[in-house]
């Protein structure tokens, strides 16, 4: 009802309010440290004051003209809605316009972090199908503005329909995070590859430390236990508690306070406890909608279902919608909207064949190992073989998405379940597909089999070693599906 | 075997398997192997430069192996480029743009016409040399997703481009 009290004219030129300059300040003066930090520590390690005085006045001077640049950015920066259009005018010197479609725009962010809040502002961007620098963003706007200009744009496709009413005629919770499933979810993390990261940091601190000065390894060493083997134990221990430490805090921040709430013209979802993230995710903007668990989540029944929107694909990792669900019913909720999840029972699918183990060994695993522990022998001798684990590590995962892999399809959508160490499963509608490529190798002409991969807006999927007949079905039944009928797939 | 439950009959759906393909214009041959003899004398250079200004690797087992990546990366191009330019094809059919290539991984590519964005013809300096252009469809896809047909000349590029953009013009007045 927020915005019902608040009536602004968005086609008259708005700025950003005042207490965003403070914002602009820190930000500003974060990027300048982070390009003069080796000037700083040159200040701080030459004790020659004439070289000093040469540097601090290049690092000063810097610092000077990249703030007074963002202060005028700051005071030249106005945004209005006009003709169905979003636009932003900034600079002074060097002006520049930016145009937004309101219907190219695919969802609108509203982020909050601590100082946003303490400063009563928040951070809105607007995301778009193109490329991630026809991104839009607003630094500092008022709450209510913020909310207004959310339901403005986003009710900018629904032409014809009272705007006010798309927001407010009802709106049901539907899903929100207790503590426990919040912890639940936080521990069950990946834990296994942020451990391996950060080992590979611990050890390369330990060896370069080792390398720099003999005597400080010994006397640090002299506080944990003596032998390499008990170094090497404490070492890896400690890694895995910070690891599990870190990762689980992460997860709190990032969903703390979760809530998903229906409203008639999508979803809006909330989450974050240091930085707020509010997204309104449109239902006719979903591409596809996929749902993933690693083994330990999906015994605890935990779920992460993701609706893939054009334009946030790999580059805008962090426009992700993300929704951890607690419950494996409670993504039939989160998905209907977009399509029902096929009953599977009575549906024919598509199979990985099994050659796709062998040659994923074989290319992707022993090849490359061999090759490198033909290159590295020289050098690291026997510690060479250890590259054997990427042969293992590819054998077990093709070996086990072979085995359980498989695609179904119905007259509306492609439904896949893909797991290999974890589960992953995808619904994709027919009419969402931009554009479809058949591949062969020699390998797989010889034996009748194919390649598939699905490009849609939100991201692409690959269906490998299929049957050549599965393919082309899939690729003529796709085109048709496109192209017989005219949707509106955003 | 037919998987997909519908009544719609899937044999009988245009297969894009049969569609009779245009290869791509000749000289488009010529212009990837000055291309290829372009790439071959710049990495030859680099070898060449690297071999006589390291001393340390000169005579060492180092040199040969430099040489023999060389020649390695040089003569397969070369196989791999004659190989591949018979496979490389395109069709225009009512509601897409197919297009074929590939050799040793063999792409087909479906573009549908109301999938399809921009549309936008390249022709670089070796390209005008025999009036060849490219012709590149811009879906709103992820990376990956777009098509290029080269080896088009340019009057058939500039033929297919309005082709097309009417196509898409037409998509978007008939959307529902």
């Amino acid at each position: 009802m927020e915005q019902l009290k608040h009536n602004f004219n968005w086609q008259k030129p708005q700025r950003q309010p005042l207490a965003g300059l403070v914002i602009v300040f820190i930000k500003t003066i974060w990027e300048v440290l982070k390009r003069i930090w080796p000037f700083i520590l040159l200040m701080f390690f030459n004790s020659k004051t004439d070289r000093f005085d040469k540097v601090e006045l290049i690092a000063a001077v810097f610092a000077g003209l990249t703030i007074v640049g963002s202060l005028i950015k700051f005071f030249f920066f106005r945004f209005y809605i006009l003709n169905e259009e979003l636009i932003i005018k900034k600079g002074w010197l060097k002006k520049e316009v930016i145009v937004v479609p309101l219907q190219k725009i695919q969802t609108v962010h509203i982020e909050e972090s601590f100082l946003h809040n303490a400063l009563g502002i928040v951070k809105l961007s607007v995301d778009t199908a193109g490329s991630s620098n026809t991104e839009v963003t607003i630094d500092a706007l008022r709450r209510p503005m913020a909310k207004a200009l959310q339901a403005q744009l986003d009710a900018g496709e629904y032409k014809g329909v009272n705007k006010d009413a798309t927001q407010t005629s009802f709106s049901i919770p539907i899903l929100t995070l207790s503590g426990k499933d919040l912890l639940k979810l936080s521990l069950s993390a990946n834990h296994v590859e942020a451990f391996f990261i950060m080992l590979s940091f611990g050890f390369g601190i330990y060896d370069n430390l080792r390398r720099i000065n003999e005597s400080f390894v010994a006397q640090a060493t002299g506080l944990v236990p003596r032998s390499s083997f008990l170094i090497a134990t404490f070492l890896i221990g400690t890694i895995l508690i910070i690891t599990v430490l870190i990762s689980t805090i992460r997860i709190c921040l990032k969903f703390y306070g979760l809530s998903v709430t229906h409203i008639p013209s999508g979803f809006y979802i909330k989450a974050g406890l240091t930085n707020v993230k509010e997204r309104l995710v449109s239902f006719q903007k979903i591409q596809f909608i996929s749902w993933r668990a690693n083994w330990i989540r999906k015994q605890l029944g935990l779920w992460i279902l993701e609706y893939k929107i054009a334009g946030a694909d790999e580059i805008k990792n962090k426009m992700k919608v993300e929704v951890p669900v607690t419950r494996y019913n409670y993504i039939s909720t989160l998905v209907d909207h977009y399509h029902a999840v096929p009953q599977t029972e009575a549906l024919r699918f598509v199979r990985i064949h099994p050659s796709y183990f062998w040659r994923r060994l074989l290319l992707v695993g022993l090849l490359p190992a061999l090759t490198l522990i033909g290159v590295t022998w020289q050098l690291w001798e026997h510690r060479s073989l250890f590259f054997l684990a990427l042969p293992l590590l590819i054998g077990v995962k093709s070996f086990l998405l072979q085995k359980r892999f498989k695609l179904y399809a119905n007259e509306d959508v492609v439904y896949i379940d893909k797991s290999a160490y974890g589960t992953e499963r995808i619904l994709l509608k027919w009419f969402k597909l931009q554009s479809v490529v058949l591949k062969q190798s020699l390998y797989q002409q010889r034996k009748d089999l194919a390649t598939l991969v699905l490009y849609t807006a939100g991201g692409s999927m690959s269906i490998p070693y299929i049957s050549l007949d599965a393919a082309r079905q899939i690729v003529n039944y796709s085109a048709y599906q496109v192209e017989h009928q005219n949707r509106r797939w955003m | 075997m037919p998987f997909i439950n519908t009544e719609l009959d899937l044999q009988s759906l245009p297969a894009a398997e049969e569609v009779q393909l245009n290869p791509v214009h000749s000289s488009y041959l010529k212009l990837l192997r000055i291309e290829w003899l372009i790439t071959s004398i710049f990495l030859c250079t680099i070898a060449a430069l690297l071999i006589f200004f390291i001393a340390e690797i000169r005579y060492t087992i180092w040199a040969f192996i430099f040489l023999l990546l060389t020649l390695l990366i040089i003569f397969p191009y070369y196989f791999l480029l004659q190989k591949s330019f018979p496979y490389m094809a395109f069709a225009v059919r009512d509601h897409d743009v197919i297009f074929q290539k590939g050799w040793l991984i063999r792409s087909i590519k479906i573009c549908p016409f109301n999938r399809i964005q921009n549309c936008s013809i390249q022709s670089g300096p070796l390209e005008r040399k025999w009036g060849l252009a490219s012709l590149t469809l811009y879906t709103a896809g992820s990376t990956g997703a777009d098509m290029r047909i080269p080896g088009l000349k340019q009057d058939e590029a500039e033929r297919l481009r309005q082709y097309i953009l009417s196509k898409i013009n037409g998509a978007i007045e008939t959307q529902l």
